[in-house]
């Protein structure tokens, strides 16, 4: 599906970054390895990987500030941390930089070419959905822009992860209707990462926060007990206008 | 982030030091105190004694002055050597538990740096052993690394978990985590789990940190290769609701433990065969009751041995 993906391997230690290369460009990956962060950005620079694959202790810098780095210029990369940090609390890090996807080494080559085959997978499903909503939006308070993959509002601008701009496309396709949990459970997440319900209501929660006027009584998006969410589609409309 | 959750603990503890150490200078100023006035009070009874046993002034004042003098050192003596004593135990425990976090840390970062010479090994290795180089001496080195990885991840685990550090707990679909980390973890190990009867399992959800859920259940697959009389080993999962919680159950057909099941789950208690380091039960104990649950073991010689995890359910969504 995505053999032929770019891939940035960031990885400062030599025979993990070999390996990795060479066994992603024997499944038909095209692969660039970078040992430092400095030769990241230059190799981003020059043609934005689809999926970076992110150590996080890099000798010249952390990968997370490198990861904030790489999302500011092209929030579609798809970042996905491999790292010896290991801890819940560098895991929630990672994630709520927008990364993909977080492997704690060591870990099964399987496994992870798996988990990089479903990063690129929603990836490329974003970027199709997206196509749909070119033009930047205004939505409740919000100035929305999916191709950029920003939220703008009077306070501040946020890059939205992959996961909620996938959940607010999905919103998007289906303003005015009622969107069932499970629908967006079965379209955003893949079914190896165990989503359950509450996690579709908390990406909702920091979605109201964004875009509502007031967050604790949500007009923009309201919840359906028992099914699900829907977006007003009187909130809705085009920012240019 | 790590750093911070360390100094929150690091900070409490420091506080509750200091509240300690506050209450016992305030117990030592009452003791003197209290010295004070029984020695005040004891040299009026002299006097009057004195007085009314017709010594005279002079003598009486002497005496009563020697009287003070011993009793005032003498509580002056304990009080100095309590507080000394206080002094050179504070000082002891702060040198002991500096000498354990470096400790701890040393042990800590030297794991650390051994996982990724570990990824290393094992993507090497199972590059041979996908290019079709599956021979006995692959294999070995796969469960090796495996086992490897296991103590790796077990002593990181414990010196965070001493070190005050949390979990991370979601909601989790217990059902479908355990059939995909069946598959996953059984993959290229001499093991048959079985989910019995997979389809009795309820599908509820646990609120659980899946990384120590993880480690939890390569701990109990790793346990059951060791102490196997037959390979492939055999595990039984199954699952039962008890009041609140659910209860998910491990039996394997191994060998059993033969010493004292109140020891089961203790730090550094090793079974008289095992060649582990004693730390697997008490880790799965542990990141247990951090989940907000628990976990029993029991074992007969030759029967088995049974492992039940307890977990709190995590409530529905609206």
């Amino acid at each position: 599906m995505n053999a032929a993906a770019r891939i940035l391997v960031i990885e400062d230690e030599t025979n993990v970054g070999r390996t990795l290369t060479e066994r992603l460009t024997a499944e038909g990956f095209r692969v660039t390895w970078a040992k430092t962060a400095a030769e990241a950005q230059a190799a981003d620079a020059r043609e934005p990987p689809a999926l970076a694959l992110l150590d996080v202790g890099l000798p010249d810098g952390s990968g997370f500030d490198l990861a904030a780095v790489l999302r500011h210029r092209h929030p579609q990369t798809a970042i996905v941390f491999v790292t010896a940090f290991g801890t819940p609390e560098d895991r929630v890090r990672g994630l709520e930089l927008g990364a993909e996807d977080y492997i704690v080494k060591p870990f099964h080559f399987k496994e992870l070419l798996l988990r990089i085959q479903n990063a690129l997978r929603r990836a490329t499903l974003l970027s199709q959905t997206e196509s749909r909503f070119e033009r930047p939006l205004r939505v409740g308070r919000a100035r929305i822009d999916l191709k950029r993959m920003e939220v703008q509002t009077d306070e501040r601008t946020v890059t939205l992860t992959h996961k909620e701009c996938a959940v607010l496309t999905l919103l998007l396709e289906k303003q005015g209707a009622v969107l069932a949990r499970d629908e967006i459970l079965d379209r955003a997440w893949a079914p190896d990462e165990f989503p359950t319900p509450r996690t579709v209501d908390n990406f909702i929660v920091r979605l109201r926060r964004m875009i509502e006027p007031d967050p604790g009584e949500p007009q923009v998006i309201r919840s359906i007990r028992g099914v699900g969410y829907q977006l007003d589609a009187h909130a809705v409309r085009d920012a240019e206008a | 982030m790590n750093t911070r959750s360390h100094s929150a603990t690091a900070q409490r503890g420091r506080r509750w030091f200091a509240l300690g150490a506050m209450v016992w200078v305030l117990v030592l100023l009452a003791l003197m105190s209290w010295w004070g006035w029984v020695v005040h009070q004891q040299s009026e009874k002299i006097v009057e004694l004195q007085r009314i046993a017709g010594v005279s002034e002079t003598a009486a004042e002497a005496r009563w002055e020697a009287t003070q003098r011993m009793l005032l050192w003498e509580g002056g003596t304990l009080l100095v050597l309590l507080a000394g004593i206080s002094f050179a135990l504070v000082r002891l425990y702060l040198r002991d538990q500096r000498r354990t976090n470096s400790l701890r840390a040393f042990f800590a970062s030297v794991t650390h740096e051994l996982r990724t010479p570990l990824t290393s090994i094992r993507l090497q290795a199972e590059s041979l052993a996908d290019a079709g180089n599956s021979s006995p001496l692959v294999e070995r080195l796969l469960e090796d690394t495996s086992r490897l990885e296991a103590q790796v991840e077990k002593t990181l685990e414990l010196a965070r978990l001493e070190g005050g550090g949390r979990l991370d707990l979601q909601p989790l679909p217990i059902h479908a985590w355990l059939q995909h980390q069946v598959q996953s973890q059984a993959a290229g190990r001499t093991v048959a789990i079985e989910l019995w009867p997979a389809d009795a399992l309820p599908d509820a959800l646990v609120l659980a940190d899946r990384s120590a859920l993880e480690i939890i259940l390569r701990n109990l697959i790793e346990n059951t290769i060791r102490h196997s009389k037959l390979l492939p080993a055999k595990v039984r999962i199954t699952a039962r609701e008890c009041d609140t919680a659910l209860v998910v159950s491990f039996v394997d057909g191994g060998e059993g433990y033969g010493g004292d099941p109140a020891q089961l789950g203790a730090l550094f208690m090793r079974g008289e065969r095992s060649r582990g380091a004693g730390v697997g039960l008490y880790l799965i104990r542990v990141l247990m009751q951090r989940m907000g649950g628990d976990a029993e073991f029991s074992s007969r010689p030759g029967s088995g041995f049974e492992t039940h995890l307890h977990f709190q359910r995590a409530e529905e969504s609206a």
